[in-house]
C-alpha cells in the first residue's frame, strides 16, 4: 500500500503531555501505528493529556476512525483526557461529521 | 542397456518428475559443481546427468556442447542401475564399454567414472560424471571427491523441491483463505433482489482485494411497509469485519421483520453489538430505509443512517439532492440516538445508497468531495435502474484502471420509483 511510504505517527511530548501527530494517509496501515503511540503514552506513566494532531492527514477511512475511537477509549481507561487537535483538516471533519461523532471527541487549539 | 522396465524403473522416473529439473534453465550452482569436478579430478567434461524415459538430459555440462543424447547408449544410463560408482578406466579394454558408440566411435571417450545421484528414498535420478579421452586411473580419494560433490548436487536438488513445495502449499493455503472469504461474503449479500411493484431495483457489490474480503454488505428485505434497504459497511477488513457484517445484516432482518422503524433496528444493532464485545471495538455504519409505493406512483422512503454516508437522490430534472440526517455510527456509543427522515420520489425519480468505496473510487481518492458523484448521477436521469447500477459500474471500472485497482470495495443500491 502507498500509504506506508507516505503516512506516518510521531510523538511529541510537552509540559501538558503527549502530542501525537499522525501525517499523510488515516487508514488501515497506519491505524495500528497510531493505536500503539496511544497505548504507550496511556500507559508509560507521563501525566498529562494526550492530543492527537491529524492537520497533516490528507486522508481518513473507517480504519482510521475506529483507530481514533480506540485510542480515546483507551486514553479514558487510563484516567487521562484525550483531544483532537484544532483546526481539523477539511476532510478530516467530514469524516466526522458523516459518521456521526464529532461532538463525541473533545478539541483543543493548543 | 536391459532391465530398463518394471516397477523400480518407474517409480524411478517418478521420482525424476518429482524433482521438476528436466529441461529446466542453466543454474550457476550445478555449473560450479561440474566445474570444481573436472578441475579437481583433472578431466576436460564434467556432467550433471539426469536419465529420463528415452534420453539423458545434462542439468550442467562442463567441456561438452549437447545438451542431452539418446538413452540407448548412454553409460549414465547404466550407472544409474546400482548403488555404487561406475568406474571405467579404459572404456576400450573394458568388455562393459568396448562396443559403445562413445567409446568406438568419433567422440573417443577412454574413462569414464559416475556416481549416482540418489535420492533420500533410494532412487537414482541421474549421476555426477566425469569423462576423459585417454585412458586413465581414478584413485579412491577421487571416488570420495565424486561422492562429495555428488552429494552436493543433490542437496541443491532437494533445496530446489522444498522450495517448490512451499511456493506450492503458500499458493494452496492462499486459495483456501481466499475461499473462506468468499464463503463469507458470499453469505453477506442477498442472492436475487425481490421483485416489488413499484419499484426497479439494483445492486452491485465490487470485492477491492479477492485475498482480503471487506465488511461492505447490502440487503433488501421484503416487510410490512414494502421493503427495507439496507446498504452498510463494517470498520476493518477481513475474516472479523465479513462476521460482524453478517450478524449486523441477520440482526436488521430480524428487527424488520418485527416491524420496527428503520431508528428502532439501529438502535437495537447498536446495543447488539455493544453487547456482544465492548472491548473489541467494532462498528458499523448502516443506511436503512423503509421504502413503500403510494397509490399515487410516488415512492415513500423513512430512512435512518447510522454514520453512513448520505444516500443521493436524482430527481427528474437531473438535479442530485443529498437526504437523511446523521445519526453516530452503530455499535461504539451505548447512549447513541438514531433519527429518521422522510424521502419521497416521484415516478421516475431514483435514489442511490452506497458505501463510502463507491463514493472514493468515483469522486477521486481523497478529494472528499462529491462533484463527480453529482455530476455522473446527474447524467443518469431518467434511466433505468439497471443502467443507473452501469454507469455507476463504469466509473468505479476507470477509477480501477486510474489506480491499478479499487482501494477499497464497493458496493451500491439503486432503486427508482417506476414510471
Amino acid at each position: 500500500m502507498t500509504a506506508d511510504l507516505t503516512s506516518s505517527v510521531s510523538v511529541v511530548r510537552d509540559e501538558r503531555g503527549t502530542r501525537i501527530i499522525v501525517a499523510g494517509e488515516l487508514d488501515i496501515a497506519t491505524a495500528p501505528k497510531l493505536l500503539d503511540a496511544t497505548q504507550t503514552a496511556a500507559r508509560d506513566g507521563v501525566t498529562g493529556r494526550i492530543v492527537v494532531d491529524l492537520s497533516p492527514v490528507t486522508f481518513i477511512d473507517s480504519s482510521g476512525l475506529g483507530a481514533l475511537l480506540r485510542c480515546q477509549r483507551c486514553a479514558r481507561q487510563a484516567g487521562r483526557d484525550f483531544m483532537l487537535a484544532t483546526p481539523l483538516p477539511h476532510r478530516v471533519a467530514r469524516v466526522l461529521d458523516i459518521s456521526g461523532v464529532r461532538t463525541a471527541f473533545d478539541y483543543t487549539n493548543q | 542397456m536391459g532391465g530398463l522396465g518394471g516397477q523400480l524403473e518407474a517409480d524411478r522416473l517418478a521420482a525424476v518428475r518429482r524433482y521438476d529439473v528436466l529441461d529446466s534453465p542453466p543454474d550457476g550452482a550445478f555449473d560450479r559443481i561440474t566445474a570444481l569436478a573436472a578441475r579437481l579430478l583433472t578431466v576436460p567434461i564434467a556432467l550433471v546427468s539426469i536419465v529420463d524415459t528415452d534420453r539423458i538430459w545434462f542439468k550442467s555440462r562442463y567441456g561438452l556442447q549437447v545438451e542431452q543424447i539418446a538413452r540407448e547408449p548412454g553409460l549414465c544410463a547404466s550407472a544409474v542401475l546400482q548403488e555404487q560408482p561406475w568406474l571405467v578406466s579404459n572404456a576400450r579394454n573394458d568388455p562393459r564399454t568396448l562396443t559403445n558408440p562413445l567409446v568406438a566411435g568419433e567422440f573417443g571417450l577412454q574413462f569414464y567414472a559416475a556416481v549416482p545421484l540418489r535420492t533420500h528414498d533410494g532412487h537414482n535420478l541421474g549421476t555426477l560424471c566425469v569423462i576423459d579421452r585417454e585412458p586413465r586411473e581414478v584413485s579412491d580419494a577421487e571416488v570420495a571427491t565424486l561422492r562429495d560433490l555428488a552429494a552436493m548436487v543433490m542437496d541443491e536438488l532437494e533445496l530446489r523441491l522444498a522450495a517448490m513445495r512451499t511456493v506450492r502449499l503458500e499458493s494452496e493455503l492462499r486459495h483456501g483463505a481466499e475461499g473462506v472469504a468468499q464463503t463469507l461474503q458470499a453469505g453477506l449479500l442477498p442472492p436475487h433482489l425481490p421483485d416489488l411493484p413499484g419499484l426497479d431495483l439494483a445492486a452491485r457489490y465490487h470485492v477491492a482485494n479477492r485475498e482480503q474480503v471487506g465488511g461492505d454488505f447490502y440487503d433488501v428485505i421484503r416487510c410490512h411497509v414494502g421493503a427495507a434497504l439496507v446498504v452498510g459497511d463494517v470498520c476493518g477488513k477481513g475474516a472479523e469485519a465479513a462476521a460482524l457484517a453478517a450478524e449486523a445484516r441477520w440482526s436488521l432482518r430480524t428487527a424488520t421483520l418485527d416491524a420496527w422503524t428503520p431508528a428502532q433496528a439501529l438502535d437495537q444493532l447498536n446495543r447488539v453489538i455493544i453487547a456482544a464485545d465492548e472491548t473489541a471495538g467494532r462498528y458499523c455504519t448502516v443506511a436503512l430505509a423503509h421504502v413503500s409505493s403510494t397509490p399515487s406512483g410516488n415512492v415513500h422512503l423513512l430512512m435512518s443512517l447510522g454514520g453512513h454516508p448520505h444516500p443521493l437522490v436524482v430527481r427528474r430534472d437531473g438535479s442530485v439532492e443529498r437526504v437523511g440526517r446523521t445519526s453516530p455510527i452503530v455499535g461504539w456509543f451505548p447512549d447513541a440516538s438514531y433519527e429518521q427522515t422522510d424521502v419521497t420520489l416521484s415516478p421516475g425519480e431514483c435514489i442511490v445508497l452506497f458505501t463510502d468505496g463507491m463514493f472514493e473510487a468515483v469522486g477521486g481518492h481523497g478529494t472528499g468531495d462529491d462533484d463527480k458523484v453529482r455530476a455522473l448521477l446527474s447524467s443518469t436521469a431518467g434511466l433505468s435502474a439497471q443502467a443507473v447500477a452501469d454507469r455507476i459500474d463504469d466509473a468505479l471500472r476507470a477509477a480501477a484502471l486510474c489506480e491499478g485497482r479499487l482501494r477499497d470495495d464497493a458496493a451500491f443500491l439503486v432503486v427508482k420509483a417506476a414510471e
